[in-house]
């Protein structure tokens, strides 16, 4: 997938997932890997990028297991942020699917009538 | 682990990342790794997780690239376009998504639009024709998610100086924007979570549209004003309404502070009104549980005439 594309939709979701509730590094890699193939290496500079951008704040917190974790909290900007690429990617997947829905929903039906486009072809 | 860490260390000073950046990364990496030590996972299954490094320090220095060139122009706006005005009258139209906006007046008959910030400004709709001035944002056709460049300006409107505006109409999603000194026939706006300042202005009808978006007006003078909003807060400070204010409000609040006005007519769910040295000569309050107070130093004569609260309280002193 092209590289840049994946990063946007990475983001609209590392965003979905911190509009929720606020959470450290490790546990937004790994709710994020359990669903969409991705790892570490690009979720964590967008994750560091959308907090210098002011989307998140960060603050420490202890936890059972010892050191402090940083925990990753949504501003007010960037719930704007997320409300305007979520209503994007809303449009953009509409339009997607109503392309890719032209020909009915139904795999047997489109490949039956792609069948015979294909003999009507070798025919004439 | 310890190698995992060791070459992310390498591969960042190989892309020339500052010490600081290099520790913070460093430290978050340190964190999270330990986290999945903590629950279980083994070197590889922590190799699988993480990725390879060199990938992480070369996407980490792409980000770090684009930040300087964003200093820089905070320093200053730049000019962007320049129109002539031979008229005494113009309009105004304005479409924005999260651009901050400035209008002002300036000290020639030129209408200037500066900009900063990165990316594509060409890409915005500027024009004045038939003494209409538009400044829009462009159109989202498709989906790009080039989230980098996106509405990252900030735009500086000049307006002739001695010129009359008849409509000033503004449109925007998050944008904050701010009025000074204009003199204005009929003022528009429409902001979904964008604040606006209005200062030193002549407005005769002010129209004001806001869901979110805070809204503060000072030492200014209004013929109608006509507000209506969700949980943005309105505050007007110094002015003076020679007209009727007619205002609906969900949650926001309404302060009004040295302001007078004819009809005050204002309907709010749990949004209050307070009002110090508000003089408005008739009131006509609704609300579900928002109260309406005012409190004045002078008496004045303040005509009731029509209050319907379920829980809220009305106080005039």
């Amino acid at each position: 997938m092209n590289a840049q594309f994946k990063r946007g939709i990475i983001e609209l979701c590392v965003l979905s997932v911190l509009v929720e509730k606020d959470m450290y590094g490790y546990l937004i890699i790994n709710q994020l890997s359990g669903f969409v193939d991705v790892n570490e290496n690009t979720i964590y500079p967008i994750l560091r990028r959308l907090t210098k951008e002011d989307y998140f704040e960060t603050y420490l917190e202890e936890s059972n297991e010892g050191a402090p974790r940083k925990y990753y909290k949504m501003t007010e900007k960037g719930f704007t942020y997320y409300l305007q690429l979520r209503e994007e990617w809303d449009v953009f997947i509409g339009g997607v699917y109503q392309v890719i829905n032209q020909g009915g929903k139904k795999n047997e039906e489109i490949f039956r009538r792609f069948k015979k486009r294909i003999s009507q072809t070798e025919t004439d | 682990m310890k190698k995992y860490l060791e070459d992310l260390r390498k591969e960042l000073v190989k892309q020339k990342l500052t010490e600081k950046e290099i520790d913070e990364i460093m430290a978050d990496h340190e964190e999270m790794i330990n986290t999945g030590i903590d629950e279980g996972l083994t070197e590889d299954e922590i190799k699988e997780k993480f990725g390879q490094p060199s990938q992480l320090a070369k996407e980490l220095a792409e980000d770090e690239d684009q930040e300087p060139a964003e200093q820089e122009d905070n320093d200053g706006f730049e000019l962007l376009n320049s129109f002539d005005v031979d008229s005494a009258t113009i309009s105004v139209n304005v479409n924005l998504l999260s651009e901050d906006i400035t209008y002002q007046i300036g000290s020639d008959s030129k209408i200037k639009v500066f900009y900063k910030g990165n990316g594509k400004v060409e890409k915005y709709d500027v024009s004045y024709e038939k003494n209409n001035f538009k400044l829009l944002a462009p159109k989202r056709s498709g989906y790009t998610f080039s989230t980098r460049n996106a509405n990252g300006f900030d735009f500086l409107v000049e307006l002739p100086k001695n010129i009359i505006i008849d409509v000033l109409k503004h449109v925007t999603l998050s944008s904050d924007s701010t009025l000074l000194n204009l003199e204005v026939q009929q003022l528009d706006i429409n902001t979904t979570s964008g604040d606006l300042e209005i200062d030193n202005c002549k407005i005769d009808k002010f129209i004001l549209h806001s869901v979110s978006g805070d809204a503060a007006c000072e030492d200014s003078t209004f013929e109608d004003v006509v507000l209506s909003q969700v949980s943005g807060d309105f505050v007007m400070e110094k002015c003076t309404i020679n007209g009727d204010f007619k205002g609906h409000t969900v949650s926001g609040d309404v302060e009004l502070k040295d302001v007078s006005c004819d009809n005050f007519e204002m309907s709010a769910v749990s949004g209050d009104v307070e009002g110090e040295n508000f003089y408005p000569k008739k009131v006509i309050f609704k609300s579900i549980s928002g109260d309406l107070n005012i409190k004045n130093k002078e008496k004045r004569y303040i005509e009731i005439v029509k209050k319907s609260t379920l829980s809220g309280d009305i106080n005039i002193s």
